[in-house]
């Protein structure tokens, strides 16, 4: 044999591990798919698609526009390591953080003058304190996580072959994306 | 370290995405209207959230990468 | 023990800090639900944080180099260790302990059972009990022999190193001790008396205790997530060369089927206990009817997982059953497709039977014969994995050891279980049988006689392997046949029961029902106290049994071309798969090519 078991291993291995890494991913992401569909499959069997006229309907317009473009920095992030471009990974991800936090902020705002309107007393305000908090904390672990991987960037990890981290962190805010683009009519629209 | 910046590659791949960007926006400016609209909207905002869904995960999350070996 | 001590002492500053925080930004008593909730979450980050996630991975996130655990032997079992080998005895030392635990506390109800009217426990002290019976040993079934024997062979049997994921692996298991403290701890707090199932509108207004319930059954449901989506990528991703889909053991389908159900449905438990939640602290209302809410949320919600949770039970029994069938019949698998086909049935089924849990609910009319119909139809791919097992007994080579003379037992249980489930599932009799001791019957007829019936057997077919030695045969028959007659005593008067209106989770009952209860609580107590030989005939074995060689059995499967105990990553060179695993007496036949056996003996 012109290997050593050592080296044979570690060749396996580097076929193996990015499919493992994806598709561990990816199970993930089904398996938060039923988690959110649950919470959303909770709205529709106790208040059909009934909605209170008092929404606000612009500022939620608003914000869906400020994470869609939050995806697009997070696209450029990935992109630009991908192609050894480290100061357009610092810097889209510095901006994808931001929009996530302005999101945020757009929420707990919304939030706190939803629950004037329809308390949690009532039951879209359950379905809406329940959706709401749900989504918001898969944007807070975003945000930290995306925090992570700016941090560990600007410390110079990640290369062009061996971006992962990035990758993983990136994949896991357009779920939080493509959550929101079910939530948002959901709650709002229908 | 110094890395190698493929330029030409970093810019078509982000022409792609702002593309696509562009047809989630319209997508959503259209959600927003059908749904303002129309009465009973469900029938028309499944598909319009669905078209969003697949362009998130086919060009921003390459679910498609999945069913494929290697890099 | 370092990392142990560690452990305890962050959890517990973890959960002072969460409550007293709480307390001190909203005011109220460090009992109050919303403490309770901010302190386990704290706490049961101090506690991962202490047993080695810090080191061994968290500090990678700031760039730091990572400090993974270099505790070897004994020590080994007491740390974040990542290797699967033994992740998988901590999963089966830990939950035959809880099964011991939970059958203690069942010995208790059938004192209270033996005689009509009030003995020793209080109506509610018997209610807190039987609930904390039920959700130990559901915890034990769903991750008994998943975790157990999942963690341990399924790397061995497709001819990988380790895991695709090894610290999430140990983070499963690492899970599990918070859940068990929650649990255990809940009586400080009040206990919870709603059975396992948690159903509302009580699980919103009773005690505290079910606080903890919720917090430490969620976390056992990430739990079971993690350890699913690892058992699903191992096999898609890391089968040795030539292991096709087409040469998996029969137990790696098992524990495969079995994950993918874990991994999806386990939300929908989570998701429901997460809505009681909200309704006790969050002033929701999603099952206070008087708002608008609905309490059949709940059960829909809960039997979305909750049915095909059985089947997340009994998928990997299956699975060790077939493997302990076939080795010791000396025959090819039976019909090795159809079974395989019968589990994507199950998977497939399970997840659209679960109102038949509701049939007298008050749930929409029109659903009770759809899912009477699909549930009946769960027999046919059920039928085919029997069909795999007495095919593959019928004219065998039968070798006459413990595991085989168990793996009777189990397959008289869960007929047995089996067709008693027909009358639960059909409307008309379901509607007389519905909380009756029937039900109770039933169910341990599958889970029992299905599931722990199949941890027992394993834990004796791999014991050689895990540890070296040979368990003592003659006592292991002795078990063998204590534990089928002992069980089936306990649990064949309860059918009587039932039929005859005996309400399940109950501490009293009228004298009509006192022979048949007296005689199932001193067959209880005959049953407990087999198990003391159980513990007994493996705990002496594991230290003083003769060695037992790499291949007691003389089987096939790739677990049995290792020494026992396999070193650590297993196989020194990848081995190469080049025909089914069950082949025994087809002339000719390889399962795995000879380098792996001698690499094996490096």
């Amino acid at each position: 044999m012109a290997l050593s078991a050592g080296a044979a291993h570690e060749r396996a291995e580097a076929m193996w591990r990015p499919r493992a890494n994806r598709l561990g991913l990816w199970l993930f992401f089904a398996s938060e798919a039923f988690l959110f569909a649950a919470f959303i499959s909770a709205r529709f069997v106790t208040s059909g698609t009934d909605k209170p006229d008092t929404l606000n309907q612009p500022l939620a317009l608003g914000i869906t526009v400020v994470l869609l473009a939050s995806s697009i920095s997070a696209y450029l992030a990935e992109t630009s390591i991908a192609h050894g471009d480290r100061k357009g990974l610092i810097r889209y991800l510095s901006i994808t953080i931001l929009l996530g936090l302005v999101f945020l902020v757009g929420v707990v705002f919304e939030f706190r003058e939803a629950m004037e309107y329809f308390p949690p007393g009532t039951i879209y305000g359950s379905n809406f304190v329940a959706l709401i908090g749900l989504h918001g904390f898969h944007v807070f672990t975003g945000i930290v996580a995306l925090a992570v991987a700016l941090g560990l960037g600007k410390k110079g990890h990640f290369e062009p072959d061996d971006y992962w981290g990035v990758e993983g962190v990136v994949k896991y805010w357009h779920f939080v994306d493509l959550a929101w683009v079910i939530i948002y009519p959901t709650l709002y629209l229908f | 370290m110094t890395m190698q910046v493929d330029a030409v590659g970093l810019r078509s791949k982000a022409r792609l995405g702002i593309r696509v960007a562009g047809w989630l926006a319209v997508l959503t400016v259209v959600e927003y209207f059908v749904a303002v609209g129309l009465d009973s909207p469900l029938v028309w905002l499944l598909p319009l959230a669905a078209a969003k869904g697949w362009l998130i995960m086919r060009y921003f999350m390459h679910v498609n990468e999945v069913f494929e070996g290697g890099h | 023990m370092r990392p142990l001590i560690r452990a305890v002492v962050l959890g517990l500053v973890g959960y002072v800090a969460g409550a007293w925080l709480t307390v001190a930004v909203r005011g109220g008593s460090p009992s109050d639900d919303v403490a309770v909730v901010f302190g386990f979450i704290l706490g049961l980050i101090g506690w991962l944080m202490g047993i080695g996630v810090w080191n061994a991975w968290a500090r990678e996130w700031f760039g730091l180099p990572a400090k993974p655990d270099q505790a070897t032997g004994w020590k080994r079992y007491f740390t974040f260790n990542t290797d699967h080998k033994v992740i998988g005895i901590q999963y089966l030392v830990t939950f035959i302990a809880i099964l011991l635990l939970g059958g203690a506390m069942a010995l208790v109800m059938r004192m209270e059972l033996a005689r009509p009217g009030q003995d020793f426990l209080t109506l509610d002290a018997y209610n807190k009990l039987m609930s904390m019976h039920g959700i130990l040993m559901v915890a034990t079934a769903v991750a008994g022999v998943l975790g157990a024997f999942g963690n341990y062979l399924v790397p061995l049997m497709i001819g990988a190193r380790d895991m695709a994921f090894p610290r999430v692996n140990a983070l499963s298991f690492w899970l599990i001790p918070p859940v068990a403290i929650g649990l255990l701890s809940a009586p400080l707090l009040g206990s919870f008396d709603t059975g396992w199932t948690a159903y509302p509108p009580l699980s919103v207004v009773n005690q505290g205790g079910q606080v903890l319930f919720i917090l430490a059954v969620t976390t056992f449901g990430l739990s079971s997530i993690l350890g699913g989506l690892n058992i699903v990528t191992t096999v898609a991703t890391m089968r040795a060369p030539g292991m096709t889909w087409g040469r998996l053991p029969i137990f790696v389908w098992g524990a495969f089927c079995a994950s993918i159900l874990s991994l999806l449905v386990t939300q929908f438990f989570a998701a429901s206990l997460i809505l009681i939640l909200l309704d006790r602290v969050a002033g929701t209302t999603f099952f206070g009817a008087a708002a608008g809410g609905d309490p059949l949320l709940y059960q829909h919600m809960f039997w979305f997982y909750s049915h095909p949770a059985v089947y997340i039970m009994v998928l990997p029994a299956f699975g060790v059953m077939l493997e302990i069938i076939t080795h010791l019949a000396r025959k090819p698998l039976f019909a090795y497709k159809a079974v395989v086909a019968g589990f994507w049935g199950i998977v497939g089924l399970s997840t659209i039977v679960w109102a038949h849990h509701m049939f007298t609910s008050g749930m929409a009319e029109q659903l009770h014969a759809p899912f009477m119909a699909l549930t009946e139809a769960i027999s046919i791919p059920t039928g085919l994995v029997f069909l795999g097992a007495l095919g593959t007994l019928w004219q065998g080579k039968l070798q006459s050891k413990t595991p085989l003379w168990l793996a009777f037992g189990w397959l008289f249980n869960f007929a047995i279980g089996g067709i008693t489930g027909i009358y639960l599932a059909d409307v008309a009799t379901d509607i007389h049988l519905q909380d009756t001791y029937f039900v109770v019957a039933h169910f341990h007829y599958t889970i029992v006689g299905g599931t722990i019936f199949a941890l027992i057997a394993g834990s004796y077919f791999w014991f050689p392997k895990i540890t070296g030695r040979m368990y003592n045969e003659r006592l292991g028959k002795i078990f063998a046949v204590w534990l089928t007659v002992g069980f089936n005593l306990v649990f064949i008067p309860l059918f009587w029961l039932g039929v005859n209106g005996l309400n399940r989770r109950v501490a009293d009952y009228p004298e009509f029902y006192a022979g048949p209860n007296a005689f199932a609580s001193v067959a209880a107590y005959i049953l407990g106290a087999g198990f003391l030989l159980y513990a007994g005939n493996l705990l002496w074995s594991a230290r003083r049994g003769p060695a037992a060689g790499p291949n007691p059995w003389n089987a096939r499967t790739l677990e049995w071309q290792l020494p026992s105990p396999p070193p650590e990553h297993n196989f020194p060179l990848l081995p190469e798969v080049v025909g089914h695993p069950y082949d025994y007496g087809v002339p000719g036949s390889v399962h795995a090519a000879q380098e792996a056996a001698e690499g094996g003996e490096e």
